[in-house]
This record gives structure tokens, C-alpha cells and sequence, in this order.
């Protein structure tokens, strides 16, 4: 069956099946996406009107409501560049800018401080020191997001030929259905309503590590909580 | 004194920013970040020290708002099944065109004149107070 065509995609021997499934969750997707835009632009809209209604506030209470529109403002900007990797992804655009640093310090700085962690120092790295740093924070945050308050283990080791970041919570855990699907565009473990995120971070996440011919995976079991692992080829000493 | 409004909401800075505009407007509040936490604190209360009013959120992890009106209908249906609800969402329209019978429908962004609107038509003056801790 020929379909219109219009951007000259491959269509032949495309699943019809799996067509309607994207479309399924792309229509899943904007409705969710839609409500993540929404809930801070809620609140920034709600702080400026409160600010129009009256103006003679202590200022107290003035700086705490300015604080407030500029952490949603940041969330805001945070889903949106998140839209805009996914379209970058798309059309081959998620360009790396590779420099050596020392990825020991990056996440070291990155770890609150009540954090296990095992951290070998000096690991050295040749790759986007912001687009890692964009990795680790997605599984970081995903681990005390879904990790139920317990606490967190985070090592950074080295081999011979790999460098290894790992993660693991005692979370609520992924079924092995959804460990095959959470690194989709679109998809999380949980339904929209349990947590908020718009379900792009994993995919974002594995497509820069891949770029970095990187692999990330998951180890997981319902009620026991999740290990994610991300392997980096290791390069010569410098 | 006066029974409260409830603002159920799990974002924090949208639930903190309600109570201050219905504070500034002379009408108290109690916020709650989960519909868990509204039920076990209102359910404890006696009829005497009701809310007035309770705006809910519809999109919330463990009970979303919809749950929670049920709930309470089906649970209290004389005391805090009667109180007036609001729900406030911002999902897209279809997605709570059904709304439980009576109660009305918040979106979110919300404007501030409407929803202060709303509070002080459901306000109700009393003597009695209902001590928050």
C-alpha cells in the first residue's frame, strides 16, 4: 500500500502497527507536554497577577515571589530544551563538542551531600562536558525521583578499557516490559499522573551517551529499585 | 474566626501562592500537598470547623483530584462530601469534561480575579476556628 509521502520517508515494509503506536504516543505526548508548560506557566502567571492586584507587598515578600517566577521560568526553559534535543535527535543536529576534562569533579559536584558514592578520582574523559553533565542529572534525578526517599549509591570507576558511572536507588523498579521501553522517545514507567516529566530525559540521555559510543542500560526488579549504567569507552591517558 | 478555604495542589509554589492571594484578601486558608494529607487532617475535624470551600488539583500522584471528590462523597457524605469543591486542571479540556456533579471547573493558568471571586462567594463567617498545626 502506497501512502502520501510528502517528506520522501521510507514507508515501505513500515508496520502499520507500530505506525499507529507512534502516533498513539505522540498524541500522548502533546497532551502531556501541554500540561508540564502549563503548571509553571501557572505559576508564574498567578505570582504576576498577584503582583498587578497590588503592589505595596514587604519586601520579603516581593524577592519571594521574584524567586519563585525565576525557578519556574528555569523549569519552563528545562522542558523546552528538552522538546528542542528531540527535534535536534531527529534531523542528526545533536552536535557534541568534545573537550578532556575531568569527570571525577563533575560529579562530585554534582552529588548532593547526603549521596553514597564511590568516585575514583582523576577519571578523565574525552566529550561534551555539558551534554555528560546533562546525562548524569537525568539519572540522578530520576533516582530520587522515583527512589521513595531511600538512599542512593553512586560510583565512578575506571577499567582498563571502560569508564563506568552507575546509579542505584531502592525505588519502586521497573518491570521488564518498561525497561525495554523507557529509553523510547515518549515513554516512562509510570503513568503521567504519578509523576510529573514529559518522558524525553532517558531518550535524550542514551542518545548523547551513544554519540559518545557509550552504552546506558538498566537493571531492575519490581519493589527492589533500579541500577542504571553507563559504560564510556575509556581513551588513552593523556 | 472564619472555616477555611483548602487549596489541595502538589506544586508547591502554585499552592503557596493561592493561600498568599486569599490572605491578602483577608480570607484564611489551609494548603495541603497531597490529597492523602487534606483527607487525614479534614477528616479529623469536627462539623463545627469545616472548610468552607476546597479548590483540588486534578492531575496529582497517589489521588488525583477526581478521586478525592469521590471520595469524600462516598466516605462523608455529610460532612465534607457537602462542602463546595473546585477543581482546578491543566489538562486539555476533554481530558475532564466530565466533571462529579456540582463541582466546578478551574483552569489552569488560572486568573487570579476568578479564583478570588470564587473564594469569597463560598467564605462562610463563623465563630468558631479550626486550629491548624
Amino acid at each position: 500500500m502506497k501512502v502520501s509521502n510528502k517528506m520522501n520517508l521510507p514507508l515501505d515494509g513500515l508496520n502499520l502497527e507500530s505506525l499507529m503506536e507512534t502516533l498513539f504516543y505522540r498524541e500522548e505526548f502533546l497532551s502531556i507536554a501541554s500540561h508540564e508548560l502549563k503548571t509553571p506557566l501557572t505559576s508564574i502567571k498567578l505570582q504576576t497577577q498577584v503582583f498587578k492586584r497590588n503592589s505595596s507587598y514587604s519586601k520579603e515578600k516581593v524577592d519571594r515571589l521574584v524567586d519563585q517566577i525565576d525557578t519556574q521560568s528555569t523549569r519552563l526553559i528545562k522542558i523546552i530544551d528538552d522538546m528542542l534535543d528531540i527535534s535536534r535527535i531527529r534531523t542528526g543536529q545533536l552536535v557534541m563538542t568534545k573537550t578532556k576534562f575531568n569527570l571525577s569533579e563533575v560529579v562530585e559536584e554534582l552529588l548532593p551531600a547526603q549521596i553514597v558514592s564511590e568516585i575514583e578520582s582523576n577519571v578523565l574523559i574525552n566529550g561534551d562536558r555539558e551534554r555528560i553533565i546533562q546525562v548524569m542529572s537525568v539519572i540522578l534525578n530520576n533516582a530520587a525521583r522515583y527512589g521513595r526517599d531511600l538512599p542512593i549509591r553512586v560510583s565512578l570507576v575506571q577499567r582498563k578499557t571502560k569508564i563506568i558511572f552507575s546509579v542505584q536507588d531502592q525505588g519502586y523498579g521497573i518491570s521488564p516490559e518498561d525497561q525495554k521501553r523507557i529509553f523510547h522517545r515518549f515513554q516512562r514507567a509510570v503513568p503521567a499522573s504519578e509523576v510529573s516529566g514529559i518522558g524525553l530525559g532517558l531518550f535524550i540521555a542514551r542518545e548523547i551517551v551513544e554519540a559518545h559510543n557509550g552504552k546506558i542500560t538498566v537493571k531492575s526488579e519490581i519493589g527492589q529499585g533500579s541500577t542504571f549504567k553507563i559504560n564510556f569507552k575509556r581513551e588513552e591517558s593523556p | 474566626m472564619n472555616h477555611p478555604v483548602c487549596i489541595i495542589d502538589d506544586d508547591d509554589d502554585v499552592r503557596e501562592v493561592m493561600s498568599f492571594a486569599l490572605e491578602y484578601e483577608g480570607i484564611q486558608s489551609i494548603p495541603f500537598a497531597s490529597a492523602m494529607q487534606a483527607e487525614a487532617y479534614l477528616s479529623n475535624l469536627t462539623p463545627e470547623y469545616l472548610p468552607s470551600l476546597i479548590f483540588v488539583d486534578f492531575m496529582m500522584p497517589e489521588m488525583d483530584g477526581m478521586e478525592f471528590i469521590n471520595l469524600m462523597r462516598e466516605k462523608y457524605p455529610d460532612t465534607l462530601g457537602k462542602i463546595p469543591m473546585v477543581m482546578s486542571t491543566a489538562r486539555l479540556a476533554e481530558d475532564t469534561d466530565v466533571m462529579p456533579a456540582g463541582v466546578l471547573k478551574l483552569e489552569k493558568p488560572i486568573d487570579l480575579d476568578h479564583f478570588i471571586k470564587i473564594a469569597k462567594e463560598h467564605y462562610l463567617p463563623s465563630v468558631k476556628h479550626a486550629s491548624v498545626s
